[in-house]
């Protein structure tokens, strides 16, 4: 019965807290792109494109190159942030003494928290590369580019940073044994 | 397990508003096209007041909202107000000192 009254509480809290990462995501996303789009956000002159009568408004090929690098630093970090939870979850099912210590447990959270947050971000960069591939114009040098990139690298970092101590911790725990 | 299905609907609604929650995140950004041609060509562009240093034939990508173009120089028009939607694109051709908006 208390066993039960536990686990309750437990996937409460958990359900809670998602909530409110999803909360806190969405009003840093939600600034962020007010911040990020209003009124003209780029423009391109159609008279250099003269001549083409197919398709008039043709993307510069210096920007077509930078959204191309964009688009693959995005897909490589989610490759390296789903490669840190898998990382994460062999670990976890290898442990050797059971439950781990609550500073050992927050690391894993922290883990799998900042790599599903980059992933999640690197699906808004991915995003913001269709939305801006679809208006011809890209611009690395936008608010509304570079905060969906860092966002998706600064978390990968983090998550990179707990990693290093849950597998630091793992580790000296298995020597010492 | 009787005892713990009201506790299991209860997480249910949290389900859904998290999930309606990430659904709503994970949009495109909402932007608009606006392409300002003017006949004959090289005419300065301005938007809601504001010199944009770029002359017709051009194309501006927009956040969705209320515009005032007016031209100056090689083409004359009178200014003229565009309301922009999310997704949309709008023309405008400034011929004979008349807009054509489509």
């Amino acid at each position: 019965m208390r066993s039960s009254s536990r686990l309750w509480t437990s996937r409460r809290n958990f359900y809670l807290s998602a909530l409110t990462i999803a909360a806190a995501v969405a009003i840093f996303q939600f600034c962020m792109e007010r911040a990020s789009y209003h009124g003209i956000v780029s423009s391109i002159s159609l008279n250099q494109s003269e001549g083409n009568s197919n398709n008039p408004y043709q993307f510069p090929k210096t920007e077509e190159k930078a959204l191309d690098t964009y688009s693959t630093m995005s897909g490589l970090l989610t490759t390296l942030a789903t490669a840190l939870l898998g990382a994460l979850g062999y670990l976890l099912i290898n442990q050797r003494n059971g439950s781990p210590d609550q500073h050992h447990g927050l690391s894993a959270v922290g883990t799998a928290l900042f790599a599903v947050l980059s992933i999640y971000f690197g699906y808004v960069s991915h995003l913001t590369a269709l939305s801006f591939s679809y208006n011809n114009l890209f611009n690395p040098d936008l608010l509304g580019v570079k905060w969906p990139s860092r966002s998706q690298f600064y978390t990968l970092l983090l998550a990179a940073f707990f990693f290093a101590d849950f597998s630091f911790h793992e580790f000296s725990r298995e020597s010492s044994e | 397990m009787s005892r713990h299905a009201p506790r299991a609907r209860a997480s249910l609604p949290i389900l859904v508003i998290l999930l309606s929650t990430v659904a709503t995140l994970s949009q495109m950004p909402s932007l608009a096209r606006l392409i300002v041609q003017s006949n004959p060509r090289g005419a300065q562009i301005s938007v809601n007041g504001k010199q944009t240093g770029q002359t017709t034939n051009a194309m501006f990508v927009v956040a969705p909202g209320d515009y005032t173009v007016s031209l100056s120089g090689a083409a004359k028009c009178p200014d003229q107000n565009v309301s922009l939607h999310s997704g949309q694109t709008i023309t405008m051709i400034c011929t004979n000192e008349n807009w054509t908006v489509h």
